[in-house]
């Protein structure tokens, strides 16, 4: 797995940004769903509500409209029964009455005493006994009739007495039945009159007792019947009634006339009853024939109101619509317990997806039921947990580095921020150390990722050894790149803990067999005293490292006046690009001699920025600079074309120089380079023996097929590649035979003490063995001294290179130099 | 049979009479009939001298009217004016007969057995009895103004014998007779050798009488 490069970083760089996108979008989506989700909560629950509530109603109002309809022709009927149970009664009500009054009026006539005064013709004797016992029979009118019809005694007021009796009727048929009864009409009251014989014994007059029937008897009537009761008076036939006596209120009795104008009041009977329209209301009524006395007809009309009647059923009705209410209430409660019942777990549901939404997973739906819901939030449960693990996984991945399981550079960063919060506080400091591996890129290139892998993790481990304490943060930040945060610690403390890591780094590690020394350099910077703020402490322990890199001093504490160096040399870099424009760019030139021939063929060309200002700049101090920005390129193809130009300069002088010029890493992979130097041979007219390019191990090996194939190409354009500072990488010999190049340059490194060195001269030796067996040829620059010189000599070195021979000069410089130096000009010194 | 017993008492004042003026003896046999023409009992046929020649009045000895089982025995009865009435209760319960007739009005409060004084009926006419108990008893008492009276038996036919022959205003009387005892007389000839016949076609009301209380056997009244 590819982990320990840029790829991880950014893949967490993305994961972050997926995170915050998340997060940013957050109100947003909430707000949506919000807006979505209640109303259809909402709406589920009414929807049920409604949905039961309109079925009890349709079902309460079918019901309703059943129960009113039996309810009202049970009304009816019972009304009508009503109606008759009550005429039964009231006829049972007369007859009896008339029982009463006939047998009242029989012991009155059969009184000795009356008898005999009416037989014997004592009529003082019969008015008062008439007056009295009428009246202990509660008798409001008496009359005595003779057997002829004619009136004998009446206590009707003086002046109101026909003399002959009216009801002849009632004498006929008590002659028939001794007794006889009927209703009359006489003075416009209406009278129960009972006919009885005074018996002599046979009858000697006739004894006719009135009983008023007033509003107290109808009263009576109506208690008995429960209906009203009235009685009215008409001639037959005409149906023209006058009232009598009622037990409706006069308002409403008033109307009788009106309504049974023109009604066959007869037909009014148990099968016809009436309606009659009377004050407010309705009445059902039916008439009874009370018989036709002296030409008046009497009937009575019983009646119940239809309202009044109904009255229960209204009741019953109001009752039924209560309960429906009720029902209807009890439903609406029911149906919204019930659906609050499935529509509270959704909204539970709801808010945990919220919750999850939120990033919080802690609580889990609490929905203990067992039906789809339960189920549903079980399922809700697991896709939280699957969540969280995911989650929780992805912050891993985002926090840590999956290599070394280390904190990454966010997750670092994070917690230096809360240590200098906890730091400021408690009046501490606080270490900052970044750890970078050097040349940890040619480990990974020659060694393989794999062995890189393992090396970082090796490196992980010693150093997460060293700390110790909890609060002490080990992290990386990306590729060989390490950092340590030191809780209150000082700069003394911070260099002791540096002395450690490089005593770990420099045991030998030995991974698949391969034995690996990693060096590194450390930059330290103290908070607060390097900086307060978090950027600002990581730039400046960055900026120690590489002044630690520099100086090759393993670690180096931030110093102030580095941050003024880096100034400078910004701001120098920054005129770098205006160099060539300004012509600031001057070739110097080193030569080389051959040691068989003593003779100088070659000379190596090395670019010196000679500033405006500042004098001459080293390479050292912007080179890496130009090849780190890319402008190397432009240098190079200056450097070449200046050399081209210069050879043919001497070439126009007979000075037939091979001019050896530095090829950066940076240039191998830039395709157009043979083209380039084509184009400029052909510009001026050169010949490829008139330049040898230099390239450094570390250059070819960072893009090895493309740099081989442009190496391939320069090669074929007759052009002499050479191998520089040779010794210093880790090719293998195996792997310089792929190259090819004609030229090994030992690394002056070792030519400087081979004279001191023995192990530097064996590797010198040996590599001049190595060089003359692979048919290169070998240069040893760095030569210093006569001593290193013989040396070489001795090994077989081909070509000598150093100050002990000549230091870089310019090209006027050069053939002074060349006028009076020991060694002669070769024209051509290979042949 | 009582009634045969009177009869038989009747028949007695005729062989009398007979037995005393053997001689010129005549007979009037009259039928009543009603509207229907059905015979009419005990209607009483009154035959008075047109001659107003004076007929000894004979004093009756004994008259009586029973009151058997709570009813007159005879229903009807005839008496000549003056004669004296004896009410014998025959019943083991108490009568209280009276009359509101003009031509009689008495009352025999309460009583059982026969009353010490009968009563004397020297009025003509008809005489209703009733009894304040028993309403439903009925009974009337004829009090005839000449001796040659008689009352129909139920074949309606009524014999008067002993009648000396001359002429007669002879008239009905019956208790529900319409109209009045006086437009039934007619004029008639009894002479001693034939049987007068006459007839009568009366017009009988219908008359309420109360109905009788069916006490039952040893009932108080």
């Amino acid at each position: 797995m590819h982990s320990n490069g840029l790829g991880l970083e950014s893949n967490a760089t993305h994961t972050m940004s997926y995170v915050a996108v998340e997060g940013s979008k957050r109100p947003g989506s909430t707000a949506r769903s919000v807006r979505l989700r209640k109303p259809r909560i909402h709406k589920l629950q009414t929807r049920i509500v409604l949905a039961f509530s309109l079925l009890l109603l349709l079902i309460q109002a079918t019901s309703l409209v059943m129960i009113n309809t039996v309810l009202s022709e049970r009304a009816d009927q019972d009304i009508r029964r009503n109606l008759l149970a009550g005429q039964r009664v009231f006829n049972q009500v007369r007859e009896d009455n008339n029982r009463q009054l006939i047998q009242s009026a029989t012991i009155m006539s059969s009184d000795f005493a009356f008898r005999k005064a009416i037989a014997t013709g004592d009529y003082g004797t019969v008015v008062s006994t008439l007056t009295n016992h009428g009246a202990r029979i509660k008798a409001d009118v008496l009359l005595l009739v003779a057997t002829d019809g004619k009136m004998i005694a009446d206590t009707l007021p003086a002046g109101h007495a026909e003399p002959t009796f009216q009801f002849q009727e009632l004498i006929g048929t008590a002659e028939q039945r001794g007794q006889s009864a009927a209703m009359v009409a006489l003075d416009d009251k209406l009278y129960q009159m009972v006919v009885v014989p005074v018996l002599g014994p046979l009858p000697i007059a006739w004894l006719i007792v009135g009983f008023n029937i007033d509003e107290k008897f109808v009263r009576n009537l109506q208690a008995a019947t429960a209906l009203n009761v009235s009685f009215l008076a008409g001639a037959p036939n005409k149906n023209e009634w006058r009232l009598l006596a009622s037990t409706l209120p006069a308002g409403t009795s008033a109307a009788f006339p009106k309504v049974l104008h023109g009604l066959p009041v007869g037909e009014i009977k148990e099968d016809n009853l009436a309606t009659l329209s009377m004050g407010d209301e309705d009445h059902l009524a039916l008439s009874s024939d009370m018989g036709k006395q002296g030409g008046t007809q009497i009937i009575a009309i019983l009646q119940q109101s239809l309202q009044q009647a109904l009255e229960p059923l209204r009741r019953l009705q109001v009752i039924l619509l209560y309960l429906s209410a009720i029902s209807l209430l009890a439903m609406l409660a029911a149906s919204y317990k019930i659906a609050r019942n499935i529509t509270k777990p959704i909204s539970v549901l709801g808010n945990l997806a919220r919750r999850i939404q939120q990033g919080d997973y802690s609580e889990p739906a609490t929905v203990d039921r067992e039906d789809e819901i339960g189920e549903l939030a079980s399922a809700f449960n697991h896709m939280k947990d699957g969540l969280a693990t995911r989650e929780a996984k992805i912050t891993e991945l985002a926090y840590r580095d999956q290599l070394t399981g280390l904190p990454n550079r966010i997750l670092f960063h994070d917690r230096l921020e809360q240590s200098a919060k906890l730091t400021s506080r408690a009046g501490q400091n606080l270490a900052l150390l970044i750890i970078n591996l050097d040349r940890f890129k040619e480990v990974n290139v020659i060694l393989g990722h794999h062995i890189g892998d393992l090396l970082l993790q090796e490196i992980s481990r010693r150093l997460a050894f060293i700390l110790e304490r909890e609060s002490d943060t080990l992290a990386r930040l990306g590729g060989d790149e390490f950092a340590v945060l030191l809780s209150d610690c000082d700069a003394r403390g911070a260099m002791m803990v540096a002395r450690k890591i490089l005593d770990t780094l420099d045991q030998p590690i030995l991974l698949e067999g391969q034995e690996v020394i990693a060096t590194g350099s450390i930059g330290i910077a103290i908070y607060p005293e390097h900086g307060s703020e978090i950027n600002t402490l990581m730039r400046r322990a960055d900026i120690a490292k590489y002044e630690a890199k520099r100086n090759n001093a393993g670690y180096a504490l931030f110093d102030l006046n580095y941050v003024e160096k880096n100034q400078e040399h910004l701001s120098l870099l920054a005129g770098l690009r205006h160099a060539i424009e300004r012509n600031e760019f001057v070739l110097y030139y080193q030569p080389k001699v051959r040691f068989a021939a003593g003779e100088i063929g070659h000379v190596e060309a090395l670019v010196r920025w000679i500033h405006p200002e500042r004098g001459m700049i080293p390479p050292d101090q912007f080179i890496p600079y130009a090849e780190h920005t890319g402008y190397i390129r432009n240098i190079t193809r200056w450097v070449i074309e200046e050399a081209f130009r210069q050879r043919k300069e001497w070439e126009q002088m007979q000075l037939p120089l091979t001019v050896s010029v530095n090829i950066s890493a940076r240039d191998l992979v830039n395709a157009d380079l043979p083209r380039v130097i084509a184009e400029l041979m052909d510009k001026y007219g050169a010949s490829p023996d008139w330049m040898c390019l230099e390239i450094t191990e570390s250059a070819i090996m960072g893009d090895t097929k493309r740099a081989l194939s442009i190496l391939d190409e320069l090669h074929d354009m007759g052009i002499t590649l050479s191998v520089d500072d040779f010794g210093t990488g880790y090719s293998s010999l195996a792997y310089l035979k792929k190259l090819p190049v004609s030229e090994l340059k030992i690394d002056q490194s070792f030519v400087f003490h081979m004279a001191d060195d023995k192990d530097d001269a064996t590797i010198v030796r040996s590599t001049i063995e190595m060089g003359h067996n692979m048919g290169l040829v070998v240069v040893a620059e760095g030569i210093e001294n006569k001593a290193t010189w013989d040396m070489l000599n001795d090994m077989g070195c081909d070509l000598a290179q150093g100050y002990y021979i000549g230091k870089p000069m310019p090209a006027d410089a050069l053939l002074k130099w060349l006028a009076q130096a020991p060694w002669k000009v070769s024209g051509d010194w290979r042949e | 049979m009582r009634n045969l017993i009177v009869d038989k008492y009747i028949l007695l004042v005729g062989l009398l009479f007979a037995w005393m003026d053997m001689s010129g003896a005549g007979e009037l046999q009259a039928f009543v009939k009603d509207q229907n023409g059905k015979p009419v009992e005990d209607a009483v046929v009154l035959a008075t001298p047109l001659d107003g020649s004076h007929v000894q009045m004979l004093k009756q000895q004994r008259n009586e009217v029973d009151q058997i089982d709570k009813e007159y025995v005879p229903h009807v009865k005839v008496v000549l004016v003056g004669s004296n009435v004896l009410f014998p209760n025959k019943d083991n319960i108490r009568h209280h007969v009276y009359s509101f007739s003009p031509g009689k009005v008495f009352e025999l409060p309460l009583y059982s057995g026969t009353p010490a004084a009968p009563v004397q009926f020297d009025k003509a006419g008809p005489v209703t009895l009733g009894c304040n108990i028993h309403d439903w008893m009925l009974g009337y008492i004829y009090v005839a103004d000449t001796p040659f009276y008689g009352k129909s038996a139920k074949d309606g036919k009524t014999h008067i014998v002993d009648v000396p022959p001359g002429d007669y205003s002879v008239r009905v009387w019956h208790p529900d007779m319409k109209g009045s005892e006086e437009s039934t007389s007619r004029k008639a000839t009894v002479d001693a050798t034939a049987v007068t016949t006459m007839e009568w076609q009366l017009t009988l009301k219908p008359v309420f009488r109360i109905p009788r209380v069916s006490g039952g056997a040893g009932s108080a009244y």
